[in-house]
């Protein structure tokens, strides 16, 4: 089973700033995952600058598998120097993790990286050395699922100073509440927002220094496989349903045909979820108008009706980062939008068939049902799924 | 019992499945034929026309406007039930 990494960040701006200091770059690909948190000098412009270069310096040169002196090398001679102190800063984190397994980790004057494991801190040790003149940590170890990883820049450090906390929040106290925030069983969006809140109370809603913070979390892949159309060649239908029923994870079929057929193949029974308006009651609404049906098909978790759902999914998407974004609906649309934002591989099992009953199907010769696909496969593709498209 | 299948799928239902199915439940209603005949919702029957697909037991219709359910249930689902014994029995 792939394991990948989870995550969610945040920064809070230093009060009256209204550019970050800190930046952050995350970037995942099938087996690899780089983040990078860099905290630039002092604040506003000249500090986003600092960690902007810095960060997308770090990120591009560490999945490269570069050595840290190579990068730090780099780092020197790229950054400009700063007027006033005749200093080129920027502090950074990054954390590289390999097929969701072997972790790498390279601090330079940052707070370290906080790991908690089977609900307690984990003591990452890490080697000191000099690279350049500049002091950095570095350690290589595996994680594992549930493992917890969270970077903080130092404006996390510092919350509540002369405050609630005289010293301010403080690195031992951050992981503590890092530990019971986990002990929880959040997830990685709730995690950040819990820790980038309290962030937020300890300066009195007023940051005395950009925060950020960056919550991870090990996970294995979740995956759903969505069949959508009838196959061109009618011989093929037991193959493309087979090809659904033996996917991995959740299963969803998209289409009336598709549905119809595949009930037929498995020789189970299509019930569309229909109440008849004289059934209706609060628990049992109306379908929103406009919103295409969905059915029960046993060993299938979501069946709607229509290419239009697909078309409508995306739409939903467009304004979400997260499924905590979505509308609480759960029309059909709502629903595959939710299974497709909590997914990370998605298979994508087209059929080829044209329906000749729909002649305003055809765009330019296409099928509207590939013409959706295409924006859906753009859509998941920018959210660092992993997509895979397979045509029967 | 007779199965009327009422499609409910995205075309059909903008054009009325749900008062099309209110109007014939009336019907039968006010016919007293509750219990004899069981309304079903369906996807799309691919026969998206100008009105709302239905099938009545085997028989399949399509372009019914909410407004002919009059007229539909007593042309197609009416004579259906009325030579069932229970209704004779009744009358
Ligand atoms: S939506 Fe009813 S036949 Fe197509």
């Amino acid at each position: 089973m792939r394991q990948v990494v989870e995550f969610a960040w945040r920064s809070l701006n230093k009060a009256g700033e209204e550019l970050c200091g800190d930046s952050v770059i995350i970037r995942t690909r099938p087996d690899s995952f780089v983040a990078v948190l860099s905290d630039g000098l002092g604040s506003g412009v000249k500090a986003s600058i600092l960690s902007t270069l810095t960060a997308e310096i770090a990120a591009r040169l560490f999945e490269s598998g570069i050595s840290v002196e190579e990068v730090m090398q780099t780092l020197v001679e790229t950054l400009p120097e700063c007027n006033v102190r005749k200093l080129a800063y920027a502090t950074f984190s990054v954390l590289t993790v390999i097929e969701g397994r072997r972790a790498h980790l390279v601090e330079f004057d940052s707070p370290p990286l906080i790991m908690i494991r089977d609900n307690a801190l984990f003591d990452l040790q890490t080697e000191k050395r000099e690279v350049g003149g500049r002091l950095i940590r570095e350690a290589r170890f595996d994680v594992r699922e549930n493992d917890y990883l969270v970077l903080i820049s130092d404006g996390y450090e510092h919350a509540g100073l002369g405050g609630i906390y005289r010293l301010g929040w403080r690195w031992p106290n951050i992981a503590l509440a890092v530990q019971r925030f986990v002990q929880t069983g959040v997830d990685t969006h709730r995690l950040m927002l819990a820790l980038s809140r309290t962030c937020m109370k300890l300066y009195d809603d007023k940051p005395g220094d950009d925060s950020t913070v960056i919550a991870m979390k090990i996970r294995p892949a979740v995956s759903i496989a969505i069949l959508t159309g009838p196959p061109a060649d009618r011989d093929l239908d037991a193959h493309a349903v087979s090809r659904l029923m033996d996917a991995e994870g959740c299963k969803i079929i998209c289409g009336g045909s598709t549905a119809q057929m595949a009930a037929r193949v498995l020789d189970r029974k299509l019930e569309v979820e229909w109440v008849p308006p004289w059934k209706r009651t609060e628990e049992k609404p109306a379908r929103k108008k406009g919103s295409p049906p969905t059915a029960l098909l046993q060993g299938v978790d979501l069946v709607t009706e229509g290419i239009l759902t697909l078309g409508q999914a995306v739409e939903i998407m467009r304004n979400a980062g997260t499924s905590d974004d979505l509308p609480r609906d759960d029309d059909a649309a709502t629903r595959l939008a939710r299974h497709l934002l909590e997914a990370d591989d998605i298979h994508l099992i087209v059929g080829t068939a044209i329906n000749p009953n729909q002649v305003a199907d055809l765009i330019r010769g296409e099928p509207m049902r590939m013409v959706y696909i295409r924006e859906l496969l753009h859509d998941l593709t920018q959210r660092n799924k992993q997509v895979r498209v397979e045509r029967i | 019992m007779l199965v009327v299948t009422i499609c409910v799928g995205s075309s059909c239902s903008l054009r009325g499945s749900d008062e099309l199915a209110s109007g014939i439940q009336r019907l039968i209603v006010k016919e007293q034929l509750e219990g004899l005949v069981d309304i079903v919702g369906a996807f799309c029957m691919d026969a998206c026309s100008k009105g709302v697909s239905v099938t009545v037991g085997s028989r399949e219709f399509s372009g019914i406007r909410p407004e002919d359910a009059d007229a539909f249930f007593y042309r197609e689902i009416f004579p259906l039930l009325s030579n069932n014994e229970l209704v004779r029995a009744r009358s």
